[in-house]
């Protein structure tokens, strides 16, 4: 049975993948795939591959932190927005973008701010596991939720 | 005794009726004297007014008297009111007309007291009614939905289109309809023959295909221009043509678009600063493969003047075929400031 899951959904990944590079604003013919010329190889390498890849590699990571943060808080329904990561990470995030103010180049802000994203989304599910620890999961689920009011408020992605 | 109190009686009434014939008389003698001063009053103005002209939205505005207070709330109507002669009976202007005018050194057609509201989003209806405006002036696009509000507050409005225009004909139209409701039909004539004049004299053939970016967001997806827009037909006049004009309106387009149109020409407008539009436009992905950029043919237009010209079309869009125009045929700086733009195309607003 998990081997024909595994099965179905590597198969649906590739098909996805090859659907991906072939639509999009500009179609790709499947014939410029095997043989890239031109227009197409360009847009093939420098835009829609590394696209793919990125997607890919980045809905693994999602699914995989998903699990983790499901085992780590012992809760099926638990997700990042119930337990204060992506408010942390928003915060991170914007912080960074306030960092402009020290006259940063932009161009180093842009890999700098999902470092500092990240730092603060590590540190609020820190403090949301410490309270969980505490109170257990209805402390938890209270104290996550508390959370993003301390950080400034109303950042556009926090979700309350 | 009895007579006495009735002969009483009867003089109070006689009193009354005389006190009521009095009051009748005096009202109807006001009446006539009110009515016969308005009529004077128009008699001795102009036999223009009452005007009853329909607007953008539709709806017939009348005027009855010649409009001495006037409230413009968009550049591109303060331009056209600017260049009829009306600049002094301005009392109010929005912040981006104030600008436009300062930039061309041009404030002092208008009166010194004038009130500027700030940049908002809605407008200031308490400040406009202060003003005791005659007529307020604005763009359907701009005004959206507060136009009930103005009307309920007791305002005459009237409402212009020319953000909407595609060509020089609608922006020319809205001129003779502001020509006809404040009494400058001549003026509004003169002035459609200046854009006429140096439309011509501006306007060029050419096929050097052009990709205009409006806005390049952080993804590096941009903004652009379709086939029925005022870019576009701009583009056309200076010896250009669109690379994107198989689409309509704004559309928002990826660095794909841009490989697979391959312009050998790119406009950008300025977005906050030249560093960081450059730094976008150079980290497109693929860029590299546009002969725009190997050609180094990527033209940015400052966020004052030179975009002004575009964006809001009124009687100085014709100053924007002329610029376009000279970043086509390469005589144009990388960098289209508004003081280049100032010195080199000589931007006057007419006054008729």
């Amino acid at each position: 049975m998990k081997k024909t899951w595994t099965l179905l959904l590597s198969v649906l990944l590739f098909f996805s993948i090859l659907a991906a590079l072939i639509f999009g604003e500009v179609y790709v013919p499947p014939s410029a795939l095997l043989h890239p010329h031109g227009v197409y190889s360009v847009i093939l390498e420098r835009i829609r591959i590394p696209t793919v890849l990125a997607a890919a590699a980045i809905g693994t990571s999602l699914a995989v932190c998903g699990a983790v943060m499901q085992m780590l808080l012992r809760n099926p329904l638990m997700d990042p927005y119930v337990s204060g990561t992506a408010s942390g990470g928003a915060f991170g995030a914007v912080l960074s973008y306030f960092l402009l103010a020290f006259n940063l180049p932009f161009a180093y802000l842009v890999y700098v701010s999902p470092l500092i994203a990240f730092a603060f989304a590590l540190l609020s599910t820190l403090i949301t596991i410490a309270v969980g620890r505490r109170t257990g999961v209805y402390g938890l689920v209270v104290g996550a939720w508390l959370l993003p009011s301390f950080s400034p408020r109303r950042s556009p992605y926090s979700p309350h | 005794m009895y007579g006495l109190s009735i002969h009483v009686a009867m003089n109070r009434t006689i009193l009354l009726a005389a006190v009521v014939a009095i009051i009748v008389v005096i009202g109807v003698v006001a009446v006539l004297v009110y009515r016969n001063e308005t009529v004077v009053q128009k008699s001795t103005g102009s036999t223009y007014y009452p005007v009853t002209v329909r607007d953008a939205s539709g709806r017939n505005v009348t005027l009855y008297t010649s409009p001495s207070r006037i409230v413009s709330l968009a550049p591109s109507d303060t331009q056209v009111l600017v260049s009829l002669g009306l600049g002094k009976e301005l009392v109010g202007v929005d912040y981006y007309s104030y600008l436009l005018l300062k930039y061309l050194n041009a404030t002092s057609d208008l009166p010194q007291n004038v009130t500027v509201f700030s940049p908002s989003i809605s407008p200031n209806i308490s400040g406009i009614v202060a003003l005791r405006p005659s007529v307020v002036v604005d763009e359907l696009g701009l005004i959206g939905d507060y136009s009930t509000q103005l009307s309920e507050a007791g305002l005459t409005t009237f409402y212009t289109n020319a953000d909407y225009a595609g060509n020089y004909t609608a922006i020319e139209e809205s001129i003779t309809t502001l020509g006809k409701l404040f009494d400058r039909n001549t003026q509004a004539v003169e002035l459609v023959n200046w854009m006429n004049t140096r439309i011509h004299s501006y306007e060029s053939q050419g096929d050097t295909s052009v990709a205009y970016l409006l806005w390049v967001n952080p993804d590096h997806t941009f903004y652009t221009a379709g086939s029925n827009t005022f870019i576009n037909t701009i583009l056309n006049l200076s010896g250009g043509v669109n690379v994107f004009s198989n689409t309509t309106g704004y559309p928002v387009l990826s660095p794909e678009s841009l490989i697979v149109g391959n312009p050998q020409i790119i406009i950008a407008q300025e977005l906050t600063n030249l560093s960081y539009t450059l730094y976008m436009i150079n980290t497109m992905p693929g860029i590299a493969n546009v002969s725009a950029y190997t050609n180094h043919r990527v033209y940015v237009m400052s966020q004052n003047l030179p975009t002004f010209l575009l964006d809001e079309p009124g009687p100085l869009s014709v100053y924007a075929i002329q610029m376009i125009n000279l970043a086509i045929k390469g005589d144009a700086p990388s960098y289209i400031s508004s003081a280049w733009v100032e010195s080199e195309l000589n931007v006057t607003l007419p006054v008729f």
